[in-house]
């Protein structure tokens, strides 16, 4: 059987030519409906910093929406916004500690204003901690013990779950 | 893309025979810029996480409450990579177990924890602190949590 071809004569008498883009129209359509599909079914989703390498595990639970701290090589990040300079899990400057506790309260309060208004909303302490896989235990300690003090008090730890 | 308007033979456009053409390239168009967007902010790995807390001061009292229907695990890792356990509760006791190759004992530890889950009664509570050395990494208590958890679910951070 001799194949289609995808340029289509379709005027012989004034010699025009079209492309046959009906197959590439029905492709596109899959792949957006197959983009479509994943991007609605991530309910809560987590873009870590560039840089930063997530351990894995193979057991590890969906992730919750909460709110995210990361641990980088170059710093802690609050909701994404750099608060600590630690160059290297280097030893952060007290005043950047201050910064941070300020932001831990601050995002505390919010947290606090909207359970407030909306009695759907419980309050809770939860927080997602991303950070580095050679991120070392007493800088960690020491977020946590801020994040603590500050009224967060349940921590998920983030993994890449393994075989992805 | 031929669509047949059928019947009549007064078609417009092209001549007699009443065929036209969709214009795809628009739709196209739309397509691959959305496509491409959809891509770029697609996430190819899926994350994870492991569901801890932090020690609460007041829980020291609710221990105490009936330790015969709970036993409370602290597994601490030293900075040679040895773990050192210690539980209380419905039974009391300690163990340490030394690394394997400089690496944490892993396989050592799991029939330690089985054992020591065995020990709780129905119904009763089973709870583990868990506290790093100062030389330890994310990756190290990411590997501690992920084999200790099927044995003791609630897993607190601990050693502040």
């Amino acid at each position: 059987m001799k194949p289609r071809s995808f340029v289509k004569r379709r005027h012989f008498q004034s010699g025009e030519l079209a492309l046959q883009i009906t197959s590439m129209a029905d492709i596109f359509t899959i792949l957006l409906i197959f983009l479509l599909k994943g991007y609605a079914t991530d309910a809560a989703t987590v873009q870590p910093t560039g840089g930063l390498r997530l351990p894995a595990a193979a057991q590890s639970a969906p992730i919750r929406e909460a709110l995210k701290i990361e641990v980088t090589p170059a710093g802690v990040l609050l909701e994404g916004i750099p608060l600590i300079e630690a160059k290297d899990f280097g030893n952060p400057s007290h005043a950047s500690w201050q910064t941070f506790d300020g932001s831990l309260a601050a995002a505390k309060k919010k947290q606090e204003l909207i359970a407030a208004s909306n009695s759907d909303v419980a309050l809770q302490g939860r927080f997602t901690l991303i950070a580095d896989q050679q991120a070392p235990w007493p800088l960690l300690r020491e977020v946590l013990k801020r994040a603590a003090a500050n009224g967060f008090m349940e921590p998920q730890l983030a993994v890449v779950k393994k075989g992805d | 893309m031929n669509v047949s308007s059928g019947g009549s033979s007064s078609g417009r456009g092209r001549g007699s025979s009443a065929d036209f053409d969709l214009n795809l390239a628009p739709i196209i168009d739309c397509f691959t810029v959305l496509i491409a967007f959809l891509l770029a902010s697609a996430s190819f790995l899926t994350i994870g996480i492991f569901e801890t807390t932090l020690p609460v001061p007041s829980a020291a009292g609710s221990q105490q409450a009936n330790p015969q229907a709970r036993l409370d695990v602290i597994l601490s890792v030293q900075p040679s990579n040895q773990i050192q356990l210690s539980w209380s509760g419905v039974q009391t006791g300690s163990q340490k177990i030394e690394a394997t190759d400089g690496k944490l004992p892993i396989t050592a530890l799991e029939p330690i924890l089985t054992q020591l889950k065995g020990q709780v009664p129905t119904g009763g509570v089973a709870t583990l602190e868990l506290r790093a050395s100062e030389t330890a990494v994310y990756a190290d208590l990411i590997q501690l949590i992920e084999n200790v958890r099927p044995h003791f679910p609630g897993i607190a951070l601990g050693g502040f």
